[in-house]
């Protein structure tokens, strides 16, 4: 597989990169965070990657909630892990730095539980940024995770959301995505107030409120009653708030939920994205971020495409 | 998998959650797939370079479907590993959805697989006396192990223990690496061996082989859930050395969705978190912490296992 980006076709050449928040992507996708771990180096070369965003990092470590975190539904899953993490400086010292041994940029996903815990956190990682093992290419802001205390109300109050992003924009040189939860009523408005907080780009959605009961003893399978719904079966939700967030905001918009494959990716392309990530496919598909890639280059070689800025926003309405 | 030889002992399952220990992902040939009982298939399968470095205690994540229902994998133990034909097999019980397409599977079609992953089994040197602790089709977890032990001249005991008479798999396979008196087996209706659980068969064992004439047996475990805590206790109460393969629901199988956590007790020797102030509302003691089952599992040491 071309790690250049390029491919050469009868009718000229097909290119897969994109520019995001000033980065230069090799392609437009990326892994959507708290779906990726290190084990995915030793099937593939992450360098193949557009980028590669990792598991929420908080302040302090976090245990995760207990089990029973997952439940598998029709065509989804139902999660509440709880954001288990290290702690950020943890992190920085053990596992970012495996990951940053790769030829991909790296960007972070951080929650805090208030606004100052957002800004510290910004601040230690952009500090650690300056060494090269420790490089962070961009902070993605973690408003919108159900599956804890506060997780979602940063995400469900744009004007909070559009304070906090102020916040950390003042303290980092780094881009600043903001990633956003579709239990909203007005995913545009939501967008539209982090972007007129300083937002470099907006990256969506995040995980639906969902639950899954036992019947056999009337229980909820979940430890925490309700939990977060990922994979094919939002895709459709996930479009359209996608397609209403890119008409709302000037800045760019990641886009993701359920994406499986690279026509899943195209559709979430013409709807107004300039990059997308892959989330749950990546556990039943270890090698899904490729195949998207691939089906991406795929799709543009059918249909004579030879840049993304051709497709992006395309939708014939 | 490297197997110290030497006389310091067998190391049969290390941690392979490293970059640089391989790990296999793609499409298998089914070379047999038969069924051994009622409800229970053997599934065998020709993939040279996953088994290469595979450990008994270690599974696979399989594909069960061509569609999207289900959606996720499903973790299957090693059943057989057979390095120098290139092949391992897989013992299942059909239950649902995913194990009832996968029984259709016929020999020459293929499966999507990735492995091996987790933590094996890795009995301790000094064990003198092996005992493998079964429950129903747990006994999948724990033929590797006991094929291993007999290639290195170790001849385990098999505690195996059935609902019924027709639960009875794979006699001549168990059989070819363990004698027939060191086998005892036991079903809840009493329609073959012993009337009673694997419970009850670990005690009588106990039992019957006097303090004194042997040291420190170590119990291999595997079985269903229920199973796991009576016998850990017991071992506990005849203060053996012990490991246990669990058993929790996994989506990815490789570390990526922390889904797979259970409770463990922290070494010292592991320390984590240690010294961080930890996030409010945690239910965690501080003695415990959560372990990915398919990472630093499924095969846990009964020291590190917690049962609330």
């Amino acid at each position: 597989m071309s790690t250049t980006g390029q491919t050469s076709t009868s009718e000229g050449a097909v290119d897969l990169s994109v520019s995001l928040c000033g980065l230069k992507l090799k392609n437009p996708v990326m892994t959507a965070s708290g779906t990726f771990s290190r084990d995915y180096a030793r099937l593939f070369d992450l360098s193949q990657l557009g980028a590669v965003v990792l598991k929420t990092v908080t302040l302090n470590p976090r245990e995760g909630n207990p089990p029973v975190r997952i439940v598998e539904t029709a065509a989804g899953l139902l999660n509440s892990i709880g954001l288990e993490n290290p702690g950020v400086e943890k992190f920085l010292e053990e596992d970012l730095p495996f990951f940053t041994r790769f030829d991909v940029p790296i960007i972070m996903n951080i929650q805090g539980e208030d606004l100052q815990e957002f800004v510290e956190l910004a601040r230690i990682v952009t500090g650690a940024a300056a060494h090269p093992s420790r490089r962070v290419s961009a902070l993605e802001l973690n408003f919108s995770c159900p599956n804890v205390a506060r997780g979602m109300e940063f995400a469900q109050d744009p004007e909070e959301a559009a304070r906090v992003t102020e916040a950390v924009k003042k303290v980092t040189s780094l881009p600043v995505i903001v990633k956003l939860s579709p239990n909203v009523t007005d995913i545009g408005a939501v967008a539209r107030s982090v972007e007129r907080g300083g937002a470099d780009a907006v990256s969506l959605i995040n995980t639906f409120l969902g639950m899954s009961i036992d019947t056999r003893g009337k229980r909820p399978r979940l430890s925490t009653i309700t939990g977060g719904l990922s994979g094919p079966a939002i895709k459709p939700v996930a479009l359209r708030m996608v397609w209403q967030a890119a008409k709302a905001v000037k800045i760019p918009v990641i886009g993701m939920g359920g994406i499986t494959t690279g026509e899943d990716g195209i559709e979430f392309i013409i709807a107004g994205a300039t990059a997308v990530a892959v989330g749950t496919a990546s556990f039943f598909r270890p090698r899904a971020t490729l195949e998207v890639i691939e089906g991406i280059r795929q799709y543009m070689m059918a249909n004579g495409i030879s840049d993304l800025s051709e497709l992006r926003g395309s939708l014939a309405v | 998998m490297e197997v110290a030889a030497e006389s310091s002992g067998l190391d049969l399952g290390e941690p392979k959650g490293s970059l640089g220990a391989p790990l296999f992902h793609g499409s298998v040939e089914v070379f047999q797939h038969r069924q051994v009982s009622s409800g229970c298939f053997l599934l065998m399968i020709h993939a040279p370079e996953l088994v290469r470095y595979a450990s008994p205690g270690q599974f696979v994540m399989l594909r069960c479907t061509d569609s999207m229902d289900p959606l996720l994998s499903r973790a299957f133990s090693f059943c057989h590993i057979n390095r120098e034909k290139g092949t391992f097999s897989l013992l299942y019980k059909v239950y649902g959805k995913a194990t009832l397409w996968l029984s259709r599977k016929k020999e020459g079609e293929t499966v999507e697989v990735l492995g091996p992953l987790g933590r094996g089994f890795s009995v301790p040197p000094q064990a003198e006396e092996i005992v493998l602790v079964a429950g129903g089709v747990g006994v999948a977890g724990l033929v590797a192990l006991g094929e291993d032990l007999a290639l290195h001249g170790r001849s385990p005991y098999l505690l195996l223990g059935l609902s019924a008479k027709d639960g009875f798999m794979m006699v001549s396979e168990i059989s070819s690496f363990i004698s027939k008196e060191r086998i005892f087996t036991s079903t809840i209706d009493g329609s073959l061996g012993e009337r009673g659980d694997v419970v009850m068969l670990v005690r009588r064992f106990l039992q019957a082989h006097a303090p004194g004439t042997y040291s420190r047996p170590f119990l291999a475990v595997c079985g269903p859930k229920g199973m796991l805590r009576p016998v850990w206790e017991v071992a506990r109460e005849y203060d053996l050395s012990a490991q246990f393969s669990v058993e929790e629901p996994m989506a990815c199988g490789i570390g990526a969705c922390k889904g797979c956590v259970i409770r463990v007790r922290k070494s010292p020797a592991v320390p984590s978190f240690q010294g961080a102030a930890v996030s409010r509302g945690t239910e965690l003691p501080p003695e415990f912490r959560y372990a990915l089952s398919c990472q630093e599992g499924p095969v846990f040491d009964a020291t590190e296992l917690v049962f609330s």
